[in-house]
């Protein structure tokens, strides 16, 4: 398949892995672009536009600004007119001063995308969906599949989050099986996984389409886990009875629209 | 316990290529992408791969080339029996590797699987230490370790689960092997998740208790990335990610065990949840970097060639 775009990767100068790293796995995985988010505890976004700068053509940039401080909103900004895609928010961040959406209607004003993480119950609650409708213009893309981490698949909670698929400004990035089904111990190949995966793709899908889904590698973590090739090769064969123009959509086309590199 | 002033260390020691470019952005990102020739050699005794978990060889050789790591002990991961590819990447890249298999030890028929695996050119076996062989004798799998000339890679829970008096009595059992504790003897975090970070750090008494096993002349200790042992800083910080102050495990294996009975792993690719592969490698040459050359050559290299030799498959 060509043109896959990886939604959620990660790199670093101090931390996990440099540029290189992910530049050589997509290589193998025939992966041609990503979308670099940046890290959670992360605020300095320099070493990731070097990234962009270096390697034309293949990243979008993702940054992340320090959230309580006032400045916040003048901050992205200013990264928006560098070329930044998009901001990573937690979706429980709000502003201080008098607007406590000051930060999110500034990644709107700017232009940029919102890739945006939390526990389910941060998504699904009427909070949410009111910021939601505040900003209806800016993509706002849910992580982790609405909160699907550590191995575990909390069905309930992310049914209830997937009815924000009402709002058309919501999408949903699904990521490696990792984070939502546990590897088997011993090791049964060739799929590790238990049976039978939770249905957390086929929700995401039925709720969102593929035009309102993107994948992501979850790489570096994801490193440590079934790693690069296994994130795409695993959701991709979950995901084959879908139509081709689907699966070009989730493993591409919907990321490429969200968060479009910029030069 | 010596504590020190990391961040005033890691200066003082900084790579011969930051020296040269200076310290801005540029230089980062030079020093992240590769880093410059070691004065000695390099042994990684921690390194996985796999096909269906974790990555292929391939990931793992584009970082080492980076990190300036000619060779290593590939390791087995819990819970992978299989040990076929392990054996494939011997042969395809000869005289790289050493080969430390897992098996599940409490078959009746593991102690036959294993010199099976040792007269293929295994040179360790990684075991969980409470495993106990079935039938007459529970330690059937360790002595046969020990009679076909493989040292043990151990990983339990934390490093309170070794300073037990049954885990000292199996290694007094087996005088002559060497049994490497990982992981700083289990203090060890497994790291970043998409959800954030793992929080188990064990207590410097527990380590202390775990490196008491250092009086048994068959124990080694593998030490790794600072991240293995250390809070990172939240938000992030340079040049060093890491709260201070920097948890003084590295200086308590040094003093327990020495430089002869002490070897560095990458734990690649786990530890890319954590400060990656030559983060992982810089940091902990940066903390050591007041001893003298030849015991890092010996940490970095020569301990882990010596107990894990690479042979041919």
């Amino acid at each position: 398949m060509r043109g896959i775009v990886d939604a959620q990767a990660y790199t670093s100068d101090v931390w996990s892995t440099p540029i290189e790293s992910l530049v050589g796995e997509m290589a193998r995985a025939g992966v041609e672009r990503a979308v670099l988010v940046q890290r959670a505890s992360e605020v300095d976004n320099d070493y990731q536009f070097q990234a962009v700068r270096r390697y034309p053509g293949r990243f979008a940039n993702v940054v992340a600004v320090s959230y309580d401080r006032p400045d916040a909103p003048a901050t992205l900004a200013a990264l928006a007119g560098r070329g930044a895609s998009g901001v990573r928010i937690p979706a429980s961040v709000r502003s201080p001063g008098s607007d406590p959406l000051a930060i999110w209607k500034a990644a709107a004003d700017a232009n940029l995308s919102i890739s945006c993480y939390g526990k389910p119950s941060d998504f699904y609650g009427d909070d949410f969906a009111q910021l939601v409708q505040t900003i209806p213009h800016a993509a706002i893309a849910l992580e982790h599949a609405g909160g699907a981490v550590g191995g575990n698949a909390p069905l309930d909670d992310l049914k209830k989050v997937y009815a924000l698929a009402r709002f058309p400004n919501v999408y949903v990035k699904i990521g490696p099986l990792s984070e939502f089904d546990r590897r088997l111990t011993p090791v049964v190949e060739p799929f590790p996984f238990a049976l039978p995966v939770p249905p957390v793709l086929d929700l995401v899908y039925d709720a969102f389409g593929a035009h309102r889904m993107m994948w992501g590698s979850g790489y570096p973590p994801v490193a440590g886990m079934e790693g690069y090739r296994n994130s795409l090769g695993y959701t991709m064969d979950q995901l084959m009875s879908k139509s081709a123009d689907d699966r070009a959509w989730i493993f591409g086309r919907t990321a490429a629209a969200v968060f479009p590199v910029r030069p | 316990v010596k504590r020190r002033s990391f961040l005033h260390a890691g200066a003082a020691a900084t790579t011969a290529a930051t020296l040269a470019l200076g310290d801005g952005p540029a230089a980062r990102a030079q020093t992240a992408g590769a880093l410059a020739p070691w004065p000695f050699e390099i042994f990684d005794v921690h390194v996985h791969a796999g096909l269906v978990w974790f990555s292929p060889v391939e990931t793992l050789i584009a970082e080492m080339d980076r990190a300036g790591v000619r060779y290593g002990a590939l390791t087995q991961f819990f819970g992978q029996y299989d040990n076929e590819y392990l054996f494939q990447i011997v042969r395809r890249f000869p005289g790289r590797f050493s080969i430390i298999v897992h098996l599940d030890g409490t078959r009746p028929d593991a102690p036959q699987t294993l010199k099976a695996y040792a007269d293929r050119g295994a040179t360790g076996v990684r075991l969980n230490p409470t495993v106990r062989s079935p039938g007459s004798d529970p330690l059937a799998i360790w002595k046969a370790a020990a009679q076909y000339g493989m040292s043990l890679s151990v990983l339990g829970g934390p490093p309170a689960s070794l300073a037990t008096d049954e885990f000292a009595q199996l290694i007094q059992t087996i005088p002559q092997t060497p049994i490497v504790l990982e992981h700083q003897a289990g203090d060890y975090n497994i790291g970043e998740s998409s959800a954030g970070y793992s929080s188990d750090y064990a207590s410097l008494d527990d380590v202390k208790k775990a490196f008491a096993l250092a009086r048994f002349p068959n124990v080694y200790v593998m030490i790794g990335g600072l991240a293995e042992f250390t809070k990172p800083a939240l938000p992030t910080t340079r040049p060093l990610p890491f709260a201070q102050p920097i948890s003084p495990v590295i200086d308590m294996a040094y003093d327990a065990f020495g430089p002869s009975r002490m070897m560095w792993g990458s734990d690649f690719p786990a530890s890319a949840r954590r400060e990656g592969y030559v983060n992982s490698l810089r940091e902990a040459m940066d903390y050591l970097s007041t001893k003298p050359v030849q015991e890092r050559a010996l940490i970095f290299g020569g301990t882990g060639r010596t107990v894990f030799p690479i042979k041919s498959a």
